[in-house]
């Protein structure tokens, strides 16, 4: 087994709202990513997969649980180790539009983490800028500009450009392509998966395409309401999906074959998704889910091993295995 | 087969300054009797600039439209009057928006937003009544087609139908008709308040939203996005228009949400014999519902054709191009994902050739300097030079690696 990268267990996010109640965005999470690995989250949105994405780069303190980066709590490391771990762990944001200062230009984007971690000396940075943006596909020349001189997927190229110059292990993408057009999308996948490939990287990517999930992924995890309900290597879960949302999720997806199309079949999910903030009693699901009993109402089921590789907390009405 | 809206050669530009960009450059399409078209494009390649302009909807200035014809019903929309053509938004061409939160009024009730739709735009005027009234005459005593004319014109339904077709083939026996005529349809057309109120609740119940009663007293940010785009859908369909335009009504939903919302729509436009244009980013949603798809691309349509030869007999390099760059769920992990290059063109600098030419796989020294002209199969249309008989060899390029797309779709 190769070395774990990224670890989280039992992990549990929660935000106050208006003062006395509190919604639970994550909840009782448990999740390993090894290294040179690239774990899918999907869910629709609300289900918390931004906020996993967050709480593990650390920008969210979670409520309850732990991370571990590298074997390493990041909730107790010294303030080297901690350094690190901010340097080597990085993200991209889905919306290429507000995550870039419009006040500063490419090369001070680019620069400002690098100078943050003392990374050399100007001449050394402005070199390695240059060679940022090459290896994202812009030139050095668009280092000057502002970032609303910019297309969409320009930024979100220059978005990249500023997580990879700190020479990161680990990257958090966070819905990197939604904002995008469909041919620009497969332009920034085929980049990422490039650059992971040359500099081995660990990736989070958080999406709800999942199409394009499956695409990029190794393992899949399915997010809803705040807990992970199907975990399993990509082409299993698509194959053969347990849990009764998986499988409404799959077969909501649509395929860009009329004739493909025809011939399927749809799961229905009948209603919107439950408020989080008044969840009900056992199976978060339960409003929604086709094969609702009566036992789904007050039990709920834990994550359980089907195959050694895949999880499921629920494979009621799934095909076997 | 009818042509329900003939569009002509609309020309779009916008002014900034002394500068002017032109962001529709001759586009052509139609949309037949019942129909579901799509218009298939990224951002800024003129699909909501190109419908919008249709209904005179463009802010102007900077909007101004350069050229075009817009035939609907035997009528050139672009030559009416402002209030001829007010007539025509909402009651017979809606629009669905994408963003509900942003096209509906967040200080009224759902309910209120939806009956004041209906009393603007169905209440019975003078002119009304004696339009109508033409129209009954020539019925005469037959029950059956009068009723089918309540119910297209009036939305009588049910006891209520029974009744009014007594009532009109009462009058229609009479001497002298029209006057009487007039006068009953004024007052059965009068919508008061508490009809309006009741047919809300009626469409929203359409629309499947549950506890409607409840509903049309809430507010459209104590919904959710399902539900609101729900409620727009109920709002274009209310004053049961013969055509809707429908502006990415999906994209900002769910997926799982996504699907049933299309679903819905589509049920509900053929249910009711209208015509919908579908204006999306993505041809994945509109594959499962679109009889025909246009494709545009720098303010012009690459490629029309019915959605079987978009998919499977693809004409231009940038459709196959689009439907290459889409992952795709049947085949195995791992395998490159082919892309097109460059961004989408800007509209200040446009090649003076094929707009596509800079990102075109198939690119000619000719594409670069003159427009392609566009070639026409059974109503598949397609501008491009590569169907010039000059251009056999790129052609057959362009063929291998269609061939290699469809042969991937039937394994």
């Amino acid at each position: 087994m190769s070395e774990t990268m990224l670890e989280v267990r039992d992990l549990c996010v929660s935000f106050p709202v208006d003062g006395k109640r509190t919604l639970e965005a994550v909840s009782h999470v448990d999740l390993a990513i090894s290294r040179g690995e690239t774990l899918g989250l999907v869910g629709e949105s609300g289900c918390g997969k931004t906020t996993l994405g967050r709480a593990v780069k650390g920008i969210v303190r979670p409520s309850g649980g732990t991370i571990l980066y590298r074997g390493q709590d990041i909730a107790r490391m010294n303030a080297s180790d901690r350094k690190r771990y901010q340097k080597e762990a990085q993200m991209i944001f889905q919306d290429p539009y507000s995550s870039l200062d419009p006040r500063m230009t490419v090369r001070e984007i680019v620069k400002e983490g690098m100078k943050a971690h003392r990374m050399g000396s100007a001449a050394e940075l402005n070199a390695r800028v240059d060679s940022m943006l090459e290896l994202v596909g812009l030139s050095p020349e668009h280092a000057n500009r502002f970032p609303h001189e910019f297309s969409g997927g320009q930024r979100q190229r220059i978005g990249i450009a500023r997580a990879l110059a700190l020479d990161p292990a680990f990257i958090v993408c966070d819905e990197p392509t939604s904002a995008l057009d469909v041919s620009i999308q497969a332009q920034i996948i085929t980049l990422l998966k490039e650059i992971q490939k040359r500099m081995g990287l660990t990736l989070l990517f958080i999406s709800h395409d999942l199409a394009m999930v499956k695409y990029v992924s190794d393992r899949i995890a399915v997010m809803y309401l705040g807990e992970i309900i199907e975990l399993a290597d990509a082409d299993e879960l698509y194959d053969h999906p347990q849990h009764p949302y998986t499988r409404a999720l799959l077969s909501s997806i649509q395929l860009a074959d009329p004739d493909a199309e025809a011939r399927r079949q749809r799961i229905r999910l009948e209603g919107d998704v439950p408020n989080p903030l008044d969840l009900p009693e056992g199976c978060r699901f339960q409003s929604r889910c086709p094969h609702a009993s009566k036992a789904c109402r007050s039990k709920k089921h834990a994550l359980a091993a089907v195959s050694p590789t895949h999880f499921t907390s629920c494979s009621v009405g799934a095909e076997p295995i | 087969m009818e042509r329900l809206l003939d569009v002509r050669d609309m020309r779009v530009s916008f002014r900034s300054g002394k500068t002017s960009v032109e962001a529709i450059r001759g586009a052509s399409f139609h949309v037949n009797e019942k129909e579901i078209m799509a218009i298939v494009g990224e951002s800024g390649s003129g699909k909501s600039v190109l419908t919008q302009s249709c209904l005179r909807l463009i802010a102007s200035p900077p909007g101004q439209i350069d050229g075009g014809e817009v035939w609907f019903c035997g009528r050139d929309l672009m030559s009416l009057s402002e209030s001829q053509l007010q007539r025509v938004r909402g009651r017979e061409i809606s629009v669905i928006f994408q963003d509900a939160m942003t096209a509906l009024n967040p200080t009224m009730k759902i309910g209120d937003q939806i009956t004041e739709m209906l009393l603007q735009h169905l209440r019975m005027t003078r002119a009304d009544a004696r339009a109508l009234a033409e129209e009954i005459l020539p019925l005469r005593e037959e029950p059956e087609k009068i009723a089918q004319w309540l119910q297209r014109n009036l939305r009588s339904s049910g006891e209520r139908l029974a009744e009014d077709t007594v009532a009109l083939s009462g009058f229609l026996r009479e001497k002298e008709p029209r006057g009487p005529i007039e006068q009953w349809l004024l007052q059965r057309g009068a919508y008061t308040r508490a009809q309006a109120r009741e047919e809300a609740v009626r469409l929203l119940a359409s629309v499947k939203i549950p506890d409607p009663q409840k509903r049309i007293d809430q507010y459209i940010f104590q919904c959710s996005g399902g539900m609101r785009q729900r409620v727009m859908i109920a709002m274009a369909l209310s004053c049961r228009p013969r055509l809707v335009i429908a502006d990415e009504p999906t994209t900002a939903l769910d997926v799982t949400i996504k699907a049933e919302i299309l679903d819905l729509l589509a049920q509900l436009i053929r249910s009711l014999g209208t015509s919908i244009i579908l204006i999306t980013h993505d041809l994945g949603t509109v594959a499962s519902c679109a009889d025909r798809i246009g494709v545009m691309y720098g303010g012009q349509f690459m490629e029309q054709g019915t959605s079987r030869e978009i998919f499977y007999e693809t004409l231009h390099p940038y459709t196959l191009g689009l439907l290459q760059a889409m992952p795709r769920l049947d085949l195995p992990r791992g395998g490159a994902l082919s892309t097109i290059p460059g961004n989408p063109p800007n509209l200040n600098r446009m090649p003076s050739g094929c707009p596509f030419s800079t990102r075109c796989r198939y690119c000619m020294a000719v594409c670069k300097e003159q427009q392609p002209p566009q070639a026409e199969w059974n109503g598949h249309t397609v501008r491009c030079w590569l169907y010039d008989p000059r251009a056999a060899q790129q052609k057959e390029l362009f063929d291998a690696e269609k061939e290699r797309l469809h042969v991937r779709n039937d394994a």
